[in-house]
């Protein structure tokens, strides 16, 4: 059996937004697909402590605006925070201090913090999801810590496929990894390309001959233009070019781009890169980045409509 | 740290126009000291009209129009502007429809502004300088469209090397658009009227006084009228249209809820600053109604006329009240302004088609993007060959012609944002609750949004009916109004074959645009 008239949902890099994600599950019924991935990046980049100064009364800092709450208005506010990627924290000025002067302290509220938002969504996932006949799969990308791995994979709804072969339908397969090549930023999950390279070999010898593989890499493709970046100095600022224009730089995956050349799956589906959303194409491989616009709460994706193992339709979605 | 977010390292979006480049781009798009011309027009058509005094009153209507675009620009900051606007409230035809006019008329703006390099620009300065027979040659059609064509292919490469490149050459012409208004003004105000009525009755033969006699005789009013002054701010308004482009780039906007509301009422303080001081020197230095009067024998044919067949634009009036080498210098600025105009136009017209393409209502290789300067490259070759055709058409046929009712059609545009934004409470509240409170302040129930918009409706509507009176244009030609009809019924025809396409092949293109449900 063919994939016949399959439709698929593709977006990337939440980063913490909780209406994004809301957005993207409710997308499986409301753009009627069949199938809706999640290609990596899940987890918030920031922690937004709220002060309480007085009892029933609280201050905080957010988007350059300062706010002055009570017990009525501090959970409105706390939502928006995280629909916006981060993290509203309840906390007294001594402990935010003590928080700031110690990083491993820092880091370990953050990953309690990923993993209460990664339970609250796959929570919201489940009930929203359970007895419809949608696929879901949701993965970690080169941004997440370890950490929301083992609640992702407990889940009965979705299903994590990073590192995995999965199979969409009796034809169609589906290979997943959250990695990125190294970034400036040395990020959870950042590995070189000769260890890209060795996990995608190891998943394609998984799965033998097939006609019809979608590659679900968090990292777009080498030189692909959907993966074109700011190309950042020493102190991590964008390069300008001589008329004063950002210079653009590719910062995919070499190791990912000779996969697509050399295996030719039907699709690439790809985020990382938040600026670069697009689509190339590989040889008979359409690759996409439907990129991100989190911090907006608007969730950025792309619908595909595959029919008799062909690419028939594509859009782009910002909803 | 204190009290501010905690940031762990990872990357981020990039925009990169400041608010003080999209204020000169929105000055660039209106085109400063163009007045010089519209000025004469302004004159015969509403005889008696005060022209400094409708600048002045222009610019709070701009202002309030302005901050109805900047705030619903804050409250959806994507490039493409009253595009996605429109078709997130509305329609995504209604959206794509409005855009598409907008698309056809910069460009055919462009086609009109290039003669205004080589004939307004070039030619009277060659003359200036006895280069009599050159001045000729720059004059033909032939000249133009060599010069188009040159012009548009380095305004694409001026485009490819990104918006902050655009932006530092934008500025570039700024400047010198800035000395070539103070050398105008400057050399006006020191002159004194004297000296340059005394020039111009010995240049032209015709005494600077008879020129005011006859106009009178011929039924010029020589006073100003309040009446013909409020009737003549509607010509003003129309010079300031093109204030609010930089909502076509605001996905490229830095901070951009501060940086549009600088930017668009930036662009219309200085740029009124620029129309009326423009006007006022040119009151002063020539005299306001030696140039009505001018203006007035001019359009009724009249044989005292002296210059011929040459329309008395202030900045060639300008000739007789300096020596060539200033007029020269003068008109580097005013050159400038032109080109600025319309490196301007192009720049919008590549985004919109860059976006069209992106929406797949226009094919998908319209938005190949160069991976070095992420510059939209397929968008800026067609945009570039579109308004070499339409340079053609310009020069060589009477086609953009039927552009004459443009400024009607524009207002059709801006009523219908306007309806979007009266109704974007009601119709997409997700987007309205999440928008940033300056764009959901209120005056008691009704929100400031609202109200503004309801003016912008009111003044579009009368701008509207204005632009297609008989004092404006004569008599209505029903081809023309059926044309520029047309340009909204093509752009609809476009998005419904697209449309159509996309329904049978896969996925309707309606669902690009409609916002998920958050539960």
């Amino acid at each position: 059996m063919r994939a016949s008239k399959l439709r698929i949902f593709f977006a990337s890099d939440l980063h913490g937004s909780e209406v994004c994600f809301k957005k993207f599950i409710n997308a499986a019924e409301f753009y009627k697909a069949n199938v809706i991935i999640l290609g990596g990046d899940l987890t918030g980049k920031f922690i937004v402590p709220i002060f309480e100064v007085e009892g029933g009364r609280y201050r905080a800092k957010f988007a350059n605006e300062d706010y002055s709450l009570t017990n009525a208005t501090l959970e409105k506010f706390m939502q928006k925070v995280r629909d916006s990627g981060c993290y509203p924290y309840l906390t007294t000025k001594e402990e935010w201090e003590d928080l700031v002067s110690e990083e491993s302290k820092m880091n370990s509220l953050f990953i309690d913090l990923m993993k209460d938002s990664i339970k609250r969504w796959v929570e919201y996932a489940e009930t929203k999801l359970r007895g419809k006949e949608i696929q879901c799969y949701i993965m970690p990308g080169n941004d997440d810590h370890y950490a929301i791995d083992e609640i992702l994979n407990a889940s009965e709804i979705i299903k994590n496929p990073h590192e995995k072969v999965v199979n969409i339908t009796d034809n169609l397969k589906m290979i997943s990894l959250g990695y990125s090549n190294l970034t400036p930023w040395r990020c959870p999950r950042d590995i070189t390309e000769e260890e890209l390279e060795q996990k995608i070999e190891g998943l394609m010898r998984r799965i033998g001959d097939v006609d019809e593989l979608i590659f679900n890499i968090h990292v777009p493709p080498y030189g692909s233009g959907i993966d074109s970046a700011p190309e950042l100095d020493e102190n991590m600022r964008p390069k300008l070019g001589p008329g004063g224009q950002i210079m653009m730089t590719p910062a995919g995956s070499i190791a990912v781009r000779k996969a697509i050349e050399k295996y030719q799956p039907l699709i690439g589906l790809h985020g990382h890169i938040h600026e670069a959303k697009g689509f190339a194409k590989i040889g008979r491989t359409l690759c996409f980045n439907p990129g991100s616009e989190y911090q907006e709460g608007i969730l950025r994706g792309v619908l595909i409509q595959i029919d008799k193992g062909k690419v028939r339709d594509f859009i782009f979605t910002s909803g | 740290m204190g009290g501010d977010i905690y940031v762990r390292r990872a990357s981020g979006l990039v925009r990169n126009i400041s608010a003080w480049d999209a204020m000169i781009f929105n000055i660039m798009v209106m085109a400063p000291m163009a007045v010089l011309v519209y000025g004469v027009w302004a004159s015969i058509i509403y005889p008696g009209a005060h022209l400094p005094t409708t600048a002045l009153l222009a610019i709070p209507i701009s202002i309030v129009i302005g901050l109805f675009y900047a705030l619903f620009s804050i409250a959806m900051p994507r490039a493409g502007g009253d595009y996605i606007w429109v078709s997130r409230i509305l329609h995504p035809s209604v959206g794509y429809a409005i855009n598409f006019f907008l698309f056809m008329v910069i460009l055919s703006v462009a086609g009109a502004y290039i003669p205004w390099f080589t004939q307004y620009t070039l030619a009277p300065v060659l003359e200036a300088n006895g280069l009599v027979d050159l001045a000729a040659a720059v004059s033909s059609n032939e000249f133009a469209f060599a010069f188009a064509v040159i012009y548009y292919i380095i305004c694409a490469m001026i485009i490819s090397r990104g918006a902050k490149a655009t932006s530092r050459v934008l500025w570039v012409f700024f400047i010198l658009v800035l000395i070539g208004l103070a050398i105008y003004a400057g050399s006006l105000l020191l002159i004194g009227r004297d000296t340059f009525a005394a020039n111009f009755s010995a240049a032209t033969g015709v005494s600077y006084e008879t020129i005011i006699e006859k106009a009178a005789e011929a039924g010029y009013p020589t006073t100003f009228s309040l009446t013909a002054t409020l009737l003549g701010l509607t010509y003003t308004y129309i010079n300031f249209l093109g204030f609010n482009f930089s909502i076509y780039l605001a996905g490229e906007i830095k901070e951009v809820q501060k940086s549009q509301i600088i930017a668009i009422a930036g662009a219309v303080l200085l740029f009124g600053f620029i129309d009326w001081l423009a006007y006022e020197v040119a009151y002063v230095g020539m005299g306001g109604e030696f140039l009505g009067a001018l203006s007035y024998l001019y359009a009724i044919g009249s044989d005292v006329y002296p210059l011929g067949s040459r329309e008395p634009y202030f900045m060639w009036l300008f000739r007789y009240a300096v020596d060539p080498k200033i007029f020269t210098a003068f008109m580097v600025g005013w050159g400038a302004m032109v080109l600025a105009a319309i490196l301007t136009y192009v720049a919008t017209a590549v985004r919109f088609v860059f976006a069209w393409s992106f929406d797949r209502v226009v094919p998908t290789f319209l938005s190949n993007v160069d991976m070095r300067y992420h510059s939209p490259y397929a968008a800026l070759i067609f945009v570039t060959i579109v308004a070499i055709i339409f340079q053609a058409l310009w020069l060589w046929t009477p086609l953009l012609q039927y552009f004459s009712y443009i400024v009607f059609g524009w207002m059709i545009m801006q009523i219908i944002t306007s309806i979007a934004a009266l109704v974007f409470p009601k119709k997409r509240p997700d987007i309205w609750e999440r928008s940033p409170a300056i764009v959901k302040a209120k005056i008691g129930p009704i929100p400031v949004l609202s109200i503004l918009a309801v003016i912008s409706m009111i003044l579009a509507a009368y701008l509207g009916y204005a632009s297609i009176s008989p004092a404006f244009v004569g008599e209505l030609d029903p081809a023309i109004m059926a044309f520029t009809i047309g340009l909204f019924l093509i752009g609809f025809a476009i998005y419904f074959i697209s449309s159509l396409y996309h329904r049978k092949v896969g996925i309707p293109l309606e669902l690009s645009f409609k916002e998920l449900p958050p539960e």
